[in-house]
């Protein structure tokens, strides 16, 4: 390749990284916690830690008046969803959408207990909401558009993250060199390049699949309305009609639907396996059909889905639309594949240290370019200029994983209304990752900011069991064994991930170093050691 | 068309114009690319001989990767001014098949 493309190329890469690298970084980092969204939902509402026996409770009779009277008035019930209760979600929920008497599209849901089948308070959104959501969409406020501009904005970071993966494998011609080269003693600077390319080219497949299937969850929404938009002249329900077949239009004449209860006895004809949930359509209308969700026969699928009758129950076949093909397989598959749920707690774990790992090379990569032109020759702007950048990136690194623990406090400590939970989530996480930046900006050396806020990290991390146990009086080693221990297993995680924390804040250095300062921390090192062997030495052998 | 969409239309292509004159990488990685990239899918979309529901599923896999295929080109090529074109013309070449073609259903 020539200088001149290799340049470019280059240029690319560091672009890309640094215009959308912490907005990258962003999405990584939570994107990491958002794995365990399940285990966090146990962990932050025990109410949901219900023991699941053989039987299930009859749920028929409350579900259907449920349904009736929260669309009592409304003109048009569009969508009628029941899900059973599952090992990670012990309840049945209920969801409706209809047209309330003005025409307006309203959501409700509902909650029943799996044994006894008595309705559940629904706790306010909160902790696992946010965790979850700041990585889909970043919860884009609704005066900017709402959250479907944020998911678009998450896709494009995938696409932009592709690129960067192309760019850097093409910038560095001596990738099989660099894939083992780890200089300890040099630099701080170069210690973070060659972690950043020795991580990058291990975690290569990975990050692929990441930022593809991340850009395809993300911007398809996009990209489908402007396909629409230019090949459908703006019809996009005949787009939707083309590819997940025509609506069927209501008779009107009505019919008896068949129960919840019916439903729960209706196995897989293959696998045998018991329903998770159905979707009605057209309830209530001859037109009927029911969606029965099941485990799917492969783990890189969300659900299979059985069709029938909603009112004899006779299954609905030669439907070519209900058919999956190869192509509907492969987008089936994007969304396991990205939220690692085809393997267990295991491959989770494994997609959050990947995950971790993404975030951190993302964060070498714009330390570097800063450190560069600090401390460099590549910089054209003033030292001021620089240290503020500096500050500016360590305190956005830094004050996030702070922000993403501290709400596992306030989800403990809120003594507010429900409705206002996800607010008051909201706030204090954008508030803790604001005062992470005044930090960075007050303390003015990235080093020690770095240090510090890496070991508040991991001290709060820690601190989760204990306020756990001081809150809800159930102490880590009480719940460990029980049902549910998988909230048990959030307290576990945040003891070891926080000592972990700790323990790097701990190494990390408080200063930098410049090379004169360098050699001699090695020339004392060296000297210790020679003391010591000598001492050694002096010792007369017993 | 109302006068004032028409003005708005035109201050937004002359300031595409002026951009992609002054800095036709840049434009062309930040604009160019999603448009040639989301015209070229609907023209596969639309004239493909596939069966139009795989065929749409394909192809909402493969925009996002010919997004990142012409943005990456816009870096590649040796000259500014051939990025800027070839993504125009395959813009102008898609609108125009777009335009002509009806939608399949």
């Amino acid at each position: 390749m020539d200088r001149a493309r290799h340049l470019r190329n280059y240029d690319l890469h560091s672009w890309t990284g640094l215009t959308l690298g912490l907005i990258l970084y962003v999405v990584a980092l939570t994107g990491s916690f958002a794995l365990f969204d399940n285990e966090i939902k146990s962990w932050e509402d025990p109410s949901l830690r219900v023991a699941l026996g053989e039987e299930i409770a009859p749920i028929d009779g409350v579900f259907s008046s449920w349904v009736e009277e929260t669309s009592a008035g409304g003109t048009e019930l569009e969508f009628v969803r029941l899900n059973y209760p599952t090992t990670h979600t012990p309840y049945f929920s209920g969801f409706i959408q209809y047209h309330d008497e003005n025409d307006v599209h309203v959501n409700a849901s509902q909650r029943w207990h799996g044994v006894t089948g008595e309705p559940i308070t629904q706790r306010g959104n909160g902790l696992s909401y946010w965790t979850l959501n700041i990585h889909r969409d970043f919860m884009w406020p609704s005066f900017l558009g709402g959250r479907q501009i944020g998911r678009w904005l998450v896709g494009i970071i995938g696409v932009v993250l592709m690129l960067a993966i192309i760019s850097g494998i093409i910038a560095h011609t001596k990738i099989r060199e660099e894939a083992y080269s780890m200089r300890l003693k040099r630099s701080q600077r170069l210690k973070w390049q060659d972690s950043h390319k020795v991580v990058g080219m291990w975690g290569l497949p990975f990050y692929t699949m990441i930022a593809f299937t991340g850009a395809f969850l993300g911007v398809i929404g996009l990209i489908s309305q402007l396909t629409a938009a230019i090949a459908f002249k703006g019809d996009i329900e005949s787009l939707i009609g083309a590819v997940l077949g025509p609506e069927v239009e209501k008779t009107g004449v009505q019919v008896q639907m068949l129960s919840a209860d019916e439903i729960a006895q209706m196995r897989h004809p293959e696998s045998n396996d018991q329903p998770l949930g159905y979707v009605v359509r057209n309830f209530g209308d001859e037109t009927t059909e029911i969606d029965i969700f099941y485990e799917p026969t492969t783990q890189l699928s969300s659900v299979e889905i059985v069709s029938i009758n909603g009112s004899t129950g006779a299954p609905i076949t030669g439907d070519p639309f209900k058919e999956i093909t190869l192509a509907g397989h492969f987008v089936n598959a994007m969304s396991p594949l990205h939220y690692g749920t085809y393997g267990g707690i295991w491959l989770k774990l494994l997609y959050f240290a990947l995950g971790i790992s993404l975030a951190v090379i993302t964060a070498f990569g714009s330390m570097m370019w800063i450190e560069r032109r600090k401390h460099g020759n590549d910089g054209s702007k003033s030292e001021t200029f620089y240290n503020r950048l500096g500050y500016f990136n360590t305190g956005v690194i830094m004050g996030l994983p702070v922000a993403a623990i501290s709400i596992f406090y306030l989800d403990k400590l809120y003594v507010g209304a429900e409705s206002a939970r996800l607010a008051a989530t909201a706030s204090t996480y954008l508030s803790v990752w604001v005062l992470g930046l005044v930090y960075a900006f007050i303390r003015r050396n990235d080093y020690a900011t770095t240090r510090e806020l890496l070991m508040l990290t991991g001290a709060l991390a820690m601190g989760i069991p204990m306020l756990y146990g001081l809150e809800t009086g159930l102490w880590l080693q009480d719940y460990l064994g029980a049902d549910h221990s998988v909230a048990a297993w959030v307290d576990v995680a945040m003891l070891v991930g926080g000592g972990l924390t700790v323990l790097a804040g701990y190494l990390a250095p408080a200063e930098r170093l410049d090379k004169q300062a360098r050699r001699a921390k090695l020339k004392a090192a060296a000297q210790n050691e020679t003391a010591a062997a000598s001492e050694a030495a002096a010792v007369p052998a017993e | 068309m109302s006068p004032i969409v028409i003005a708005i239309l035109l201050i937004i292509i002359g300031l595409l114009a002026v951009s992609t004159w002054k800095a036709p990488r840049l434009t062309s990685i930040l604009v160019w690319a999603l448009i040639a990239a989301t015209l070229f899918g609907a023209v596969l979309l639309l004239t493909l001989p596939f069966e139009f529901r795989s065929l749409a599923l394909w192809l909402s896999l493969a925009v996002p990767l010919i997004w990142v295929a012409f943005q990456f080109f816009c870096y590649w090529d040796k000259k500014g001014w051939r990025v800027a074109t070839t993504l125009i013309a395959i813009s102008l070449v898609s609108g125009a098949i777009v335009a002509t073609v009806p939608p399949p259903v």
